[in-house]
């Protein structure tokens, strides 16, 4: 077969379906990817423009512009859109379209779920910017911090959007980051040992890791206070034992770990794009990735520091202090690798290589204004001040927004194949740098002088009046420099010169296919045996377009990609992918419904969407797997291995894996909050208290235990085991029961007192993956029926086996904790 | 599995970090630094007492990753442990630097 | 940046400090890349680079002093700005509402909106809220502190001339926000006993 027919045969295996039908069906990553990126750069604009509002009102003294409650609306909405719609959706497409074309992978884990992280992103984003538009969007500031947030003083359904809007858009992170972590550990390039990825790589599994512990306990924050606004559960409500301050926990639980979920994968683009603009190697590969490994775990032990005026003892603030100030010490030990690699190389001051000078004037002031802020007591003077905007813009455009730009000007000949027009870039380059610079230095003095946050006027006798001037007129310079940029990247996409394949000369995978990607990425997959698989071998590109590398050959119509080992990079097995499908919108629309539902107080109607959701899974689920054997397949290197399907360890069952460590991490911060509102909030003990619920905790652990047991004994390698299918059933359901019946009958009333409120919701949480527990056994019931589950292809009766242990370990945890809880009482 | 002994050095930080975080908060609410054993006061005695096994726990596995030396993964483990033991140490120190519970 | 009493003037001098040393530092990273693109010009260089040199040098051992050192100067700053061992010469409860502040002595006496204290005298404020989270601030005198319904919060702070001071609310508080501010008068010994004896 020669290059052509190659290309035309996968051209068709990996083709999206045609017309609108193919808009809601396509799963391929450079699409979606794209999608993430074009929209995230929309809400951008969005954003940006909230933020000439803003900076129009604080003008001057006497601008009479807007009054406070659309000035509360437009700051809050300013913060939400730029944090959860702008930046973390832009690192996520700019990820999802790059690294398989890093890793030499065809496609992402779990096409399917990328399109359902896209859709749900779309719907969730929609819901926030649409009720800016009716002027009910949430404005209690982005940290939404209750009371005020709470339903005495934000009666509308402003924070209920804000609720709802994030925890939609949270579901599409969680997605990508467990697709993301699954896919940097399987679907890699042959060879490609976890010391040979491409840098990049490294700091994505970082970020996607920090997401999948770090999103939840905001997720669980929002789910309390939406049930507190919705249904009266005083978790925050100080006179009913709640407490306001286990809200800010849980926020920058979430809020801090964030910070650097933003500025790692644009770590990430610089690391890879400054060797390439020196022309040598990145200096100190193994020390980046020990620093990068170091602030993923170091970010988490930094919260406290947004709450250094909230009255925490002051040791305690000394802990989060001293984590805050040693997180400086990795990010140093990357700066200097960067500066080390320009000094050893020749440096060229290419257009990325502009904004990323860009980037490191910007981001050393907005690092070492942190290192200050991360000093108790300074932190106490100029929290809340204009010096925190300051600084926390002069991170995050510095962390992100240049780096991002450099990216952008880097990958544009790979995404488009086309070169830039003019010389428009350098123009957008200078108006955003000097823009940025006029906008924010200034603050750093407007709030060392005193100037608080949120506030939509100022006395005149402040003396603010010039300052805040000069920064307004440098927002507007900014803002002509950021549409410039945009109309710089529309050019190159329309009128751009064809560009030569790998203008930059750089020496990662990704330059080695036609550009713009075709659908599968590669046309025969590359084996690698160092970091720069092109820099070694000038003719790498060429050789796999003639299909001297692996899967070459296009195989009964299948999307096959290669999983590998974990650790060495060894070829394990072949991975068989889905096509287009419309479950992924189905599912996104179905959630789009029960978040409409409870926005409109329809709570009766909202739980049947969670059916329809239920049954689109179900669907979804049935389309996997294969009735017959596969067995070994040719890899093209002479060896077989086994399709994913009779393998073991396959990326559905890591999928599981993460997806309940993200789950656990909830579960903890909802014992956390149960441990802390007894030890902090008023109004503790409860007067109401609870007898232990000894005989259900037994019930409830048989019922657990046998699950367990039984769904093992099941297991196709011993016989057929229907009976004992059956058997892990009904142990699951007695424990689903006993769950139910516990707030029925044992459980305090959950309007009463944070008491109730807190352990109705452990059980909740319990029931609900009892629930889905037993739905996944009766699905293996099915599949087992069908033929799907036999011996050979154990794969889906492992991943039950997890799920099914994770809910049996959970009840008897929400048993133990009840128990305990009863005799503290 | 490398990036298990990638992760090992800081999680024992993080368990470490969390475990004093949660002894002094437990400590301030139940009303501990009035307390005595022998000659410490209960609440700095045992911070103090986690935190020097947290600092020891974590140069021993810092002293354990370093016996790997393979690849850049080893040395890179080896030097995310002695990172995780050199923070148990220093973002302990309020410990003895300031009081308690104001 | 004009304080007026000890807690406040201690975080002035950090901050000088801190900013003397961010501008070095700064500097340094600047020089270093200025260098590197006029190198570049220059005729090809073989040299690897000094791993040791940069990353164990300049990124690790440079940044563990500097920190090290600012993190003792603090913690041990810190700890002495706290309300405590030393008894206060007046404590005065604050209570923070929608949209106003309310200062109660010891006397029982309440004040709105101006908070009345002698002149160089320890003051511990006991701060709270009764609806939303609010936060305590007069720039002047000293850092702030959240007034949380349901939690109560101490302040030390100290005057160390007579004067009036602003104070503001820092923690967005609704829409009353802007105008959420109070007064500090700060007495001299007459005005103070004035005060005292003329249950205003």
């Amino acid at each position: 077969m020669n290059a052509i027919g190659r290309h035309r045969g996968l051209a068709r295996i990996w083709a999206g379906e045609p017309g609108l039908r193919g808009v809601f069906s396509a799963v391929s990553h450079t699409d979606i990817g794209k999608r993430f990126i074009i929209a995230s750069a929309i809400f951008f604009a969005i954003a940006g423009v909230l933020a000439m509002l803003i900076r129009a009102q604080l003008a001057t003294s006497h601008s009479a512009f807007v009054g406070p409650e659309a000035y509360a609306q437009i700051f809050t909405m300013h913060g939400s859109i730029m944090m959860f719609l702008f930046a973390i959706p832009m690192l996520e497409g700019v990820a999802i379209y790059l690294l398989p074309k890093l890793l030499g992978s065809r496609d992402l884990a779990f096409p399917r779920l990328t399109a359902l992280g896209w859709w749900c992103y779309l719907f969730g984003g929609s819901i926030m910017v649409g009720s800016l538009l009716v002027g009910l969007a949430p404005n209690a500031g982005w940290f939404l911090y209750p009371p005020l947030s709470g339903p005495e003083y934000t009666p509308g359904v402003n924070s209920d959007v804000w609720l709802l809007g994030v925890t939609f858009v949270e579901i599409s992170a969680m997605c990508a980051a467990i697709e993301i972590v699954v896919t940097i550990l399987k679907f890699r390039a042959k060879g490609m040992r976890l010391d040979r990825m491409p840098i990049y790589a490294w700091y994505i599994l970082a970020t996607a890791g920090m997401m999948i512990f770090g999103f939840p306990p905001l997720i669980l924050g929002s789910i309390l206070l939406e049930i507190e606004r919705a249904f009266g559960w005083p978790f925050f409500d100080p006179e009913l034992g709640g407490s306001p301050l286990l809200w800010q926990h849980l926020f920058w639980l979430f809020g801090h770990p964030e910070v650097y979920i933003i500025f790692l994968p644009a770590a990430g683009a610089i690391s890879t794009i400054i060797p390439v603009m020196a022309r040598t190697k990145l200096i100190g590969y193994g020390a980046i990735v020990a620093s990068v490994m170091a602030l993923a775990f170091l970010s988490f032990g930094l919260w406290v520091h947004h709450m250094f005026t909230t009255g925490i003892p002051h040791m305690a603030l000394g802990f989060f202090s001293a984590a805050s100030v040693l997180v400086a010490i990795p990010t140093s030990i990357q700066i200097f690798a960067w500066l080390g690699t320009l000094w050893a190389g020749r440096p060229k001051l290419e257009l990325p290589m502009l904004y990323l000078l860009g980037f490191f004037f910007v981001f050393i002031l907005g690092g070492l204004t942190g290192v200050m802020l991360a000093i108790v007591p300074f932190n106490q003077q100029a929290h809340d001040t204009a010096f925190v905007t300051a600084h926390l813009h002069y991170v995050l455009a510095g962390g992100f927004v240049f780096p991002m730009l450099a990216a952008a000007y880097y990958w544009m000949p790979h995404v488009t194949g086309r070169l830039r027009v003019m010389r428009i870039g350098e123009a957008a380059f200078w108006l955003i740098f000097i823009g940025f610079n006029i906008t924010f230095f200034g603050m750093h003095l407007t709030g060392l002088l005193g100037m608080p946050r949120r506030v939509y006027t100022y006395p005149a006798e402040a003396g603010w009046d010039w300052l805040n001037l000069v920064s307004s007129i440098g927002g507007f310079l900014q803002a002509f420099g950021f549409a410039l940029f945009a109309l710089d990247i529309a050019l190159q996409a329309w009128l751009g010169r064809p560009a030569r394949r790998n203008p930059w000369g750089a020496g990662t995978l990704e330059w080695t296919m036609m550009t713009p990607p075709p659908a599968y990425n590669f046309a025969s997959l590359p084996e690698v045996e160092c970091r720069e698989p092109l820099g070694a071998r000038g003719t790498l590109a060429a050789d796999l377009a003639r299909g001297e590398g692996l899967l070459a050959a296009p195989r009964n119509g299948w999307r096959e990609t290669l999983a590998v080992d974990i650790a060495s990079g060894k070829p394990d097995h072949v991975a068989i992918l889905p096509g287009p499908s419309l479950l992924p919108v189905a599912a996104a629309a179905s959630f789009g419904g029960f978040f409409a539902m409870m926005l409109l107080s329809l709570y009766w109607i909202a739980p049947l969407f969670l059916v329809a959701v239920t049954v689109v899974i179900w669907l979804w689920a049935s389309t996997n797997g294969s009735r017959e054997p596969v067995g070994p397949l040719e890899i093209g290197d002479g060896t077989t291995v086994p399709s994913h399907y009779e393998a073991q360890g396959t990326v559905g069952y890591w999928g599981s894996v993460f997806a309940l460590c993200a789950s656990g991490t909830l579960f903890g911060s909802l014992i956390f909050g149960f441990a802390y509102l007894w030890t902090v909030a008023p109004h503790w003990p409860p007067q109401t208290g609870l007898d232990a619920p000894l005989f259900e905790t037994g019930l409830i652990v048989a019922g657990a235990l046998a699950a367990a047991i039984f769904v093992r004994l099941a297991l196709p390698r011993t016989g057929n085991g229907e009976g004992r299918l059956y058997l892990a059933i009904a142990g699951m359901g007695l424990t689903l029961l006993v769950l139910a019946s516990l707030p029925v009958l044992r459980l305090p009333a959950p309007t009463d007192h944070a008491f109730g409120a807190v352990s109705t919701t452990l059980v909740a949480y319990g029931l609900f993956h009892a629930m889905v527990a037993t739905l996944i056994l009766a699905f293996m019931m099915v599949r087992k029926r069908q033929g799907f589950v036999a011996h050979g292809r154990p794969q889906e009766m492992r991943v039950a086996t997890l799920w099914v242990d994770y809910a049996a370990g959970t009840a008897i945890v929400v048993a133990l904790v009840l128990v305990l809880a009863a005799w503290g009482v | 599995m490398p990036l298990l002994r990638l992760s090992a050095g800081l999680t024992l930080w993080a368990i470490g970090f969390c475990a004093i975080y949660a002894v002094h908060g437990l400590g301030c609410a139940l009303g501990w630094p009035n307390e005595t054993v022998g000659p410490f006061e209960l609440h700095r005695a045992s911070m103090i007492a986690l935190w020097a096994c947290f600092t020891l726990a974590g140069i021993w596995l810092a002293l354990v990753l370093g016996r790997y030396r393979g690849s850049a993964m080893d040395r890179a483990s080896m030097l995310l442990a002695w990172a995780g033991a050199g923070t148990t140490l220093v973002s302990g120190l309020p410990i003895v630097l300031v009081p308690a519970c104001l | 940046m004009d304080p007026a009493g000890p807690s406040a003037a201690a975080i002035a001098d950090l901050w000088w400090w801190m900013l003397a040393g961010s501008v070095l530092l700064s500097g340094l990273v600047f020089v270093i890349l200025f260098l590197a693109f006029r190198r570049a010009g220059r005729a090809e260089r073989s040299d690897a680079p000094s791993e040791k040199l940069w990353l164990g040098w300049l990124g690790l051992a440079m940044p563990v002093v500097v920190l090290l050192a600012l993190l003792t100067y603090a913690l041990h700053l810190g700890g002495r700005i706290l309300p405590g061992p030393d008894a206060p010469d007046l404590t005065v409860e604050v209570t923070a509402y929608n949209w106003g502040w309310s200062f109660r002595y010891p006397d029982g006496r309440v004040s709105e909106r101006v908070l009345h204290i002698p002149a160089d005298a320890k003051i511990d404020l006991v701060i709270s809220a009764t609806d939303v989270i609010h936060s305590f601030w007069v720039p002047r005198l000293a850092g702030k502190m959240d007034a949380i319904p349901g939690h109560v919060n101490e302040l030390r702070i100290e005057a160390d001339r007579p004067g009036t001071f602003a104070g503001v609310c820092a923690e967005y508080c609704g829409i009353g926000h802007v105008d959420h501010d109070f007064q500090v008068i700060a007495h001299d010994g007459e005005s103070w006993q004035d005060f005292l004896e003329n249950r205003e």
